[in-house]
């Protein structure tokens, strides 16, 4: 075997190896490569900044699973942080199992950076089932959907919940999913019918498929994966968990990108030398 | 370094470690972390939908009278008449039911949201002015590729014509963007990846190990 064959067939342990000293490095010493925001992401925050803190009230919408969870969860903090900063009332809720506990979570981040009270600025009403059918059910009676929130209050004497009858009342609706329910749903059963200005947060995988979306101005911004929040806390002045891994996640790409000139070059001199 | 002393988190480390050693080889530690989750995933899926029952079903029905939630839960237990074989037919009238509400409720979006809407948003200007009447070029541009991407696609997807001529050209193009938008989601499939690998290596170095 010359070496042209053994560069294509560098054994996948060297790769994951190498892969995981090249995140390592910039986790223990970051090496502040310069991050540019997204438009995408650039009309979320100003979408958020836009909202009135004394009439609107915010949808923040809890649909990531723990798979997809270190994609999407540095989104929803610090897209929380940003609405707790301004002060816009904020109901939580999700179509996915797992979502409330994140959303205790992010109150709990919350609630230690700003004064937030509990009915009255934020609310994680809990877990709908029902997927498609769940989001119209709540979307035509977001009052009755649930009698208790996922704390055991009822939701019907919160202050939040104060004119909130229909989705209509909701002023903009932020959505963090990993997959189904996710944009889809919400374009049918939300934003197409009743016009509610609709943003999302999303895994980084999904981003293709939702880009004709944004083009089509149904959704009106995007949060791209981890970069997305690093852009987001960029905006928002308050770096974290999403600007802190952005260098190991270029090195990454930097690496990968390596591999695959090399076991192209390898491959093309190869057979060059064969003819 | 400030090691966490909450076993949950413990656990959590662990099970990434054991399930990140099938990158080695396959092994007895990575089969008994893959069966715990597999298990576990079950159980809180039951735990879960058996909590949505009683609380959204036989609570509400028997301690709020609300009568009405009698039909749903006839029709979800008809679900299981497919395990007797004398009245396993009644459990297609809940398929039936199912699959009509799921069908109903969301053609309506699918044609609004779906195809109504995206068809209009490819529906662009291709000389592009603003207010002042001045043109733009980044924008037109823009529009032409995203109106030529559209009809070469589709293009290349038409079968009732032979592909020869101006079709066979606008079908390559059509099969270069194609291949250019794969290419694009690829490099999403990688950088996805390695947030998710990055989430994990901050649990294990800076919750669990408290290095970071």
């Amino acid at each position: 075997m010359n070496w042209l064959d053994k560069l294509q067939q560098i054994d996948r342990r060297v790769i994951y190896t190498l892969l995981l000293v090249v995140l390592l490095i910039p986790m223990f010493r970051p090496l502040g490569i310069p991050l540019e925001v997204n438009m995408t992401t650039q009309k979320v925050y100003d979408l958020v900044q836009a909202l009135d803190p004394a009439r609107d009230v915010a949808l923040f919408v809890m649909d990531y699973s723990p798979g997809g969870s270190p994609d999407v969860h540095p989104q929803a903090l610090i897209v929380a942080e940003h609405l707790a900063q301004r002060g816009v009332r904020t109901i939580m809720v999700s179509f996915v199992d797992a979502g409330p506990m994140f959303a205790e979570q992010v109150l709990d981040h919350v609630s230690k950076k700003y004064d937030i009270v509990y009915g009255t600025d934020f609310v994680n009403l809990g877990y709908l089932a029902g997927m498609e059918t769940a989001i119209k059910n709540f979307a035509e009676a977001p009052h009755t959907a649930f009698e208790r929130d996922f704390r055991n209050n009822p939701v019907a004497s919160m202050p939040i919940m104060a004119g909130i009858t229909h989705i209509t009342d909701i002023a903009f609706i932020i959505d963090f999913q990993t997959g189904d329910p996710g944009y889809n749903a919400f374009l049918k059963q939300v934003q197409g019918p009743y016009g509610v200005t609709y943003a999302a947060g999303i895994v980084t995988v999904s981003v293709p498929n939702a880009m004709p979306f944004v083009q089509s101005g149904q959704i009106s911004g995007l949060l791209q994966g981890l970069r997305g929040a690093a852009e987001y806390e960029v905006l928002v002045g308050s770096p974290g968990a999403g600007a802190a891994k952005m260098d190991a996640q270029s090195l990454g790409h930097l690496l990968i990108i390596g591999f695959i000139i090399v076991g192209n070059v390898a491959y093309f001199l190869n057979k060059k030398k064969a003819v | 370094m400030n090691i966490s002393m909450d076993p949950w988190v413990w656990l959590m480390g662990l099970g990434m470690l054991a399930i990140f050693s099938f990158v080695y080889k396959e092994n007895a530690i990575y089969r008994l972390f893959e069966h715990i989750y597999v298990g576990a995933a079950a159980g809180y899926t039951i735990v879960v939908n058996y909590g949505n029952i009683v609380d959204r079903g036989i609570m509400p029905l028997f301690k709020q009278g609300k009568y009405n939630l009698v039909v749903p839960l006839i029709i979800g237990l008809l679900l299981y008449a497919r395990f007797f074989k004398n009245i396993a037919w009644l459990s297609r009238w809940a398929i039936a039911f199912l699959l009509g509400i799921g069908v109903g409720v969301s053609t309506f979006g699918e044609v609004n949201s779906v195809i109504i809407a995206q068809v209009r948003a490819s529906m662009m200007t291709l000389i592009v002015r603003n207010g002042a009447g001045v043109f733009q070029l980044g924008r037109s541009v823009n529009n032409w590729i995203m109106v030529l991407g559209t009809l070469s696609v589709l293009l290349y997807f038409f079968f009732s014509v032979e592909q020869k001529g101006l079709v066979k050209h606008g079908s390559a193009l059509g099969r270069a963007i194609m291949m250019i938008t794969f290419g694009v989601s690829f490099g999403n499939v990688v950088m996805g990846r390695i947030s998710l690998l990055l989430g994990s290596l901050e649990t294990i170095f800076g919750q669990w190990l408290g290095l970071l």
